[in-house]
């Protein structure tokens, strides 16, 4: 059980920077997620903790230790690869044992770790069998038992539940989410799925291009976004986005539809001198209302009934926009609806790539 | 073309190729068993008494099992030190992917085996060691060591890097890794490795012919003496031929068993 903590840490492949210098701090029995985009650099930040990538610059220590130098074998961390990357010469035991023999563990430790593992994992009967005669989900169980039984310093997951069907994959993340409660070991978990970002984390990383978009806990990284992607990263469906033009201190959308701000958006909209503004507005955030409270009266284009949700499509300041309605208004194709802006949770950003969140950093 | 006639193509290819191979072996062994009047008569004789009179005479009048022992000697020695060479070397040209030292090993074997010979015999002699079991295993691994890491090389590129990776990870150093994972899943590799190996070193016979004295020649370079002393004694050739091509054949039969392909299936996500 270990802190693991990146300091100014860079890598560079050739030419090319994918990491720019990354601080951060991953507590002692913390479960952290990277989340991103593909391309943006999660794999090699993992790789580079355990030791499989070397790092350009920067110190990367595990504990107190500086572990810049030291091989991956010597690292004492586990890893569950995106593939499983079991052995497949090797039982499911010898996969299990095969560490700790290299620890030069005792034969009767070594039973007792890989007895208790299976039976909490499940796999107990499929102990003597060879990895190809194992399904996708016994596999990547297998995959994880193999990490248990070394009780290492931090667990590191590349994205374990991408190759499993939807339902496993709920299943697994549920598990996992209570493995690590009850192991409290420091683990790192890569997805670029939001939604197993959501659920898992204690704090969620959000990273573009090797760089950190936002650190915190799930419910901050959505609430309160630091900026425009982040916001758009997260959720699911994403976040609407307008572009608007700030008329005094309300918002006039493309199409000419004017959106009276009030207390916390004309704040945010008071701390920024630009004209052209980003509205970012959640699916649920968006709500059916009588006509005089309206924002905005909407067609509805298509209708996805999720069976708690009912998500409705439209087009609004010239883009496709979703929102999140309760079935019990059976909204039809071709209804026309009155919708109010959730002030309170609407979100406000500076147009430019940055993308800052205005509305974040005045207050909730 | 319809699959029929393509079915067909290819067995009549393979029949023109099994003939154009198996005439000469048929041959061999067949006058290996004539009576020595019958070995040479034109037009040839296909009905025969058969008669080990040759294989006597081969085993009587030369040291047949001592020139065996030294060709299973040399042959198995360069084996094993082209594959003890070749494991790691071919298992970090694919790991690196830096394929130069490969290709260098690849360019030493082609040059004529008789370019090696006399630096050898000088070197060899300094030391002592010309005539030794020991020169010739060294020499033959020029034969045995390009042949290990080519024919490795593929097999080890198939190994997913994530398995390798993986036991980096769970502790192992690089040798670990090699013998521990690497090896186990080239196994089939390593079989074929082998029997190229042995079949390539035991049939090559310049090496021996130089390096070799009385005592250690092989099986081959001293099949060498049966032709051109006065009478060739063709139906001894033969009967020796015939004993010379038996153990490779053995050992790839005792091997093939373990030529289990499809080790790798199940090891990532598949
Ligand atoms: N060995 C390498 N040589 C050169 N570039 C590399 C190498 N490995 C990764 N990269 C580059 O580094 C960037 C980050 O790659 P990385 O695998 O970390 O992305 P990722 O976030 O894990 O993406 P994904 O979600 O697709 O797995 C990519 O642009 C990739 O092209
Ligand atoms: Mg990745």
């Amino acid at each position: 059980m270990s802190s693991i903590t990146f300091e100014k840490v860079e890598k560079n492949f050739g030419e090319i920077n994918v990491i720019p210098p990354f601080d951060l701090e991953i507590f002692d029995e913390e479960l952290v997620v990277f989340v991103g985009p593909s391309g943006c650099g999660k794999s090699t930040l993992l790789r580079i903790i355990c030791g499989l990538e070397t790092i350009s610059a920067g110190d990367l220590y595990i504990g107190d230790r500086r572990v810049n130098d030291l091989s991956p074998s010597q690292r004492d961390i586990a890893m569950v690869f995106q593939d499983y990357a079991l052995y497949p010469h090797m039982t499911v035991r010898q996969n299990m044992t095969f560490a700790l023999e290299i620890q030069g563990l005792g034969q009767k430790e070594i039973n007792a770790r890989v007895d208790r593992v299976a039976n909490q994992l499940q796999i107990v009967p499929y102990l003597g069998r060879r990895p190809r005669a194992l399904s996708g989900g016994q596999r990547q169980r297998v995959a994880m038992g193999r990490a248990m039984v070394r009780e290492p310093r931090a667990f590191l997951f590349d994205e374990p539940l991408s190759n499993l069907d939807a339902k496993l994959r709920v299943d697994v993340r549920t598990e996992i989410k209570a493995l690590s409660q009850s192991l409290r070991t420091t683990m790192v978990f890569v997805t670029h799925d939001q939604v197993e970002a959501m659920t898992l984390s204690d704090r969620i990383v959000v990273l573009n291009e090797g760089i950190i978009q936002q650190v915190g806990t799930p419910e901050e990284v959505y609430d309160t976004p630091a900026n425009a992607f982040v916001a758009g990263f997260m959720g699911s469906p994403s976040m609407n986005m307008f572009g608007v033009r700030r008329e005094g201190d309300d918002l006039r959308l493309q199409d000419g539809t004017t959106i009276a701000s009030d207390g916390r958006i004309a704040r945010a909209v008071a701390t920024t001198g630009a004209t052209d503004l980003i509205l970012g507005v959640r699916p649920e955030h968006l709500s059916v209302c009588s006509s005089e409270d309206a924002d905005v009266a909407v067609d509805i284009l298509v209708v996805e009934p999720l069976g708690s949700d009912t998500l409705c499509s439209f087009e609004l300041g010239n883009k496709r926009c979703i929102a999140r309605m309760d079935p019990e208004l059976r909204p039809k194709t071709g209804d026309r609806l009155p919708l109010r802006i959730n002030r309170k949770r609407a979100h406000l950003f500076e147009a430019n790539d940055a993308g800052r969140c205005l509305t974040s950093s005045t207050g909730g | 073309m319809n699959e029929v006639w393509i079915r067909r193509i290819n067995g009549l290819q393979l029949f023109i190729v099994g003939i154009i191979i198996l005439i000469p072996i048929y041959w061999m062994v067949g006058s290996s068993f004539k009576p020595p009047a019958d070995v040479t008569a034109y037009p040839p004789k296909f009905i025969f008494e058969p008669t080990l009179a040759n294989y006597h005479d081969l085993f009587s009048t030369t040291p047949f099992f001592r020139y065996l022992l030294n060709s299973i000697i040399v042959a198995g020695g360069s084996t094993l030190l082209g594959l003890a060479l070749g494991m790691p070397a071919a298992f970090v040209v694919s790991w690196s992917r830096v394929n130069w030292p490969a290709v260098l090993v690849l360019a030493a074997r082609m040059a004529p085996g008789m370019i090696f010979l006399l630096p050898w015999y000088m070197m060899f002699r300094e030391v002592g060691l010309i005539g030794s079991h020991i020169s010739m295993v060294l020499a033959y691994s020029v034969i045995t060591l390009p042949i290990a890491i080519w024919v490795l090389l593929p097999f080890f590129d198939q190994v997913p890097r994530s398995i390798l990776e993986a036991a980096q990870v769970d502790g192992c150093n690089t040798l670990r890794v090699l013998w521990r994972v690497a090896i186990p899943m080239v196994m089939p590799g390593i079989v074929v490795t082998t029997i190229l190996c042995f079949v390539f070193s035991w049939n090559y016979f310049l090496f021996a012919l130089i390096l070799s004295n009385g005592e250690t020649k092989t099986l081959i370079a001293a099949s060498f003496n049966f032709i051109g002393e006065g009478a060739t004694n063709w139906g001894t050739l033969m009967a020796a031929a015939t004993m010379i091509a038996l153990p490779p054949l053995v050992l790839a039969g005792l091997m093939q068993r373990w030529l289990v392909s499809g080790l790798v299936v199940g090891a990532v996500k598949g």
